[in-house]
């Protein structure tokens, strides 16, 4: 998996624990099955959403966070069972729906057709108590089994892109962003603002303080540099004490404004450790991207910048 | 899990009203519908059996009818169709013999062959009237059964 698949944002809403694999649709066009079934599942604890006929089925799975537990009867009138099951497997939802697929007795070839067309497990009419309650928890198990599994993904997929000690994005990520942005402008002819942090003495402040205080500073700049930005900024840690900043949509009039607020969050007020409180100031080299920079350009004229502050005294914004 | 006596009584009662149409039936129904095994199969919830009765006796005219039109009209997949349903809910509730003859209607409608269909559809007709009438007059009863069983489901 690439950066920028990494980067690129989830349509993940909040997960409430154990809702998904706990709701099911009973697609059943038979009222008195419908009621049995529906009876019995709101007893066992499962949420229950019914269908009377498929297209009404079809309809509640297209909204959003549909069930993914999934009875289905095999005939329906429209939109049958195994029609169901073909139309799910083709949208290829992630994640994962089970599939429980319900037939007749004696129609022993349907199972066949229908597991072929995705279905995961099969129940035949008329259907045995224990057994309906047994085959769902085998279902639940397996989607319980995904969530935990997209879960650790998710985590994983975290891990990758972040840094670990200020929670902002690493290196690796900031700079796929970076270049996400630049082509965006170019595209867009907008312009793509970039800017290069350091935090100035910073070894000093290990050596006095600790490296405990030290990482105290780096989070806490961290956060004082993400407040001081719009929610679509990006704020990455580029190296030991060095932040990389993309303010997309900033052009070289708003640029200065935009820089000395950040230099001015991180120098106006002594940071937090432990046990002590260290002034800390911050010099930062930005620039703007011309047309069709490439992040290696954009990132060593910032970088000459930044050089630039640091030589003109630290504690302040050179642009270039 | 069966709450014993209300069941008891609400059995009794239908046999007595089963005996009580026998003269009636022709041919004579031995047993019309399995009380017991249906509420075992339910999981041993009367009101659950109450409902699931309710249901029946409320639609199955509506199927009878949309049959009996299918028959008339010569729509063998309707026919089929409704037949199919018919022998699910038959066979669930322990109506062997009617769910049989849904079974062979189906087979029949889904064979066009209707006329077939037709005859069987007259002893068809007759055992679910019964049927059904049995299960109206047992219903007082299983609703007190249902009221008075314990609150079904929650315990495994």
């Amino acid at each position: 998996m690439s950066v920028e698949e990494l980067t690129t944002v989830l349509p993940s809403g909040p997960e409430q624990p154990g809702s998904l694999s706990n709701s099911v649709l009973i697609a059943e066009d038979d009222a008195m099955f419908r009621k049995i079934l529906e009876n019995w599942l709101e007893h066992w604890g499962y949420r229950v959403v019914v269908a009377e006929d498929g297209a009404k089925a079809w309809n509640i799975l297209q909204q959003e966070g549909p069930p993914q537990l999934l009875i289905l009867d095999w005939i329906m009138p429209g939109i049958n069972g195994m029609e169901l099951c073909r139309r799910i497997r083709e949208q290829r939802n992630s994640p994962y729906q089970y599939i429980l697929l319900v037939t007749s007795k004696d129609d022993k070839q349907d199972v066949v057709h229908g597991l072929e067309a995705g279905a995961d497990d099969y129940l035949t009419k008329p259907f045995d108590r224990d057994e309906l309650r047994a085959r769902l928890r085998t279902g639940s198990r397996i989607l319980t089994l995904q969530k935990d599994l997209i879960h650790a993904r998710e985590n994983l997929r975290f891990q990758a892109t972040h840094d670990a000690l200020t929670g902002i994005w690493n290196r690796g990520a900031i700079v796929a962003m970076l270049r996400r942005e630049l082509d965006r402008a170019f595209r867009s002819q907008g312009s793509v603002a970039v800017l290069m942090l350091d935090l100035d003495h910073f070894k000093r402040i290990n050596d006095t303080h600790g490296h405990l205080a030290g990482d105290d500073v780096l989070k806490e700049a961290a956060n004082r540099v993400v407040r001081s930005t719009r929610s679509y900024d990006l704020v990455g840690r580029y190296g030991g004490e060095e932040f990389l900043i993309v303010l997309p949509g900033c052009d070289s009039d708003q640029l200065r404004q935009a820089a000395e607020r950040i230099r001015r969050t991180i120098g106006d007020t002594p940071m937090q450790t432990l046990n002590s409180s260290p002034e800390v100031t911050a010099s930062i080299g930005a620039t703007v991207c011309a047309d069709n920079n490439s992040a290696e350009e954009v990132l060593a004229v910032a970088d000459a910048a930044l050089y630039q502050a640091k030589n003109s005294g630290r504690d302040r914004v050179a642009i270039l | 899990m069966i709450p014993a006596e209300p069941v008891d009584v609400a059995q009794r009662k239908i046999r007595r009203s089963m005996d009580m149409n026998a003269p009636q039936l022709s041919p004579p129904t031995p047993t019309l519908w399995d009380v017991t095994g249906t509420l075992a199969r339910l999981g041993g919830d009367p009101s659950l059996l109450y409902e699931v009765v309710k249901i029946f006796v409320d639609q199955a005219p509506h199927h009878l009818q949309v049959l009996r039109l299918a028959l008339a009209q010569g729509d063998a997949e309707a026919v089929e169709r409704t037949a199919h349903s018919l022998k699910g809910e038959l066979g669930y509730l322990g109506v062997s013999r009617a769910s049989q003859r849904a079974r062979e209607l189906e087979e029949l409608g889904g064979k066009h062959e209707l006329e077939k269909a037709a005859e069987i559809f007259m002893a068809f007709d007759r055992e679910i009237s019964a049927l059904l009438e049995s299960m109206r007059d047992s219903r007082d009863e299983l609703s007190r059964a249902a009221s008075s069983g314990k609150k079904p489901g929650r315990k495994q």
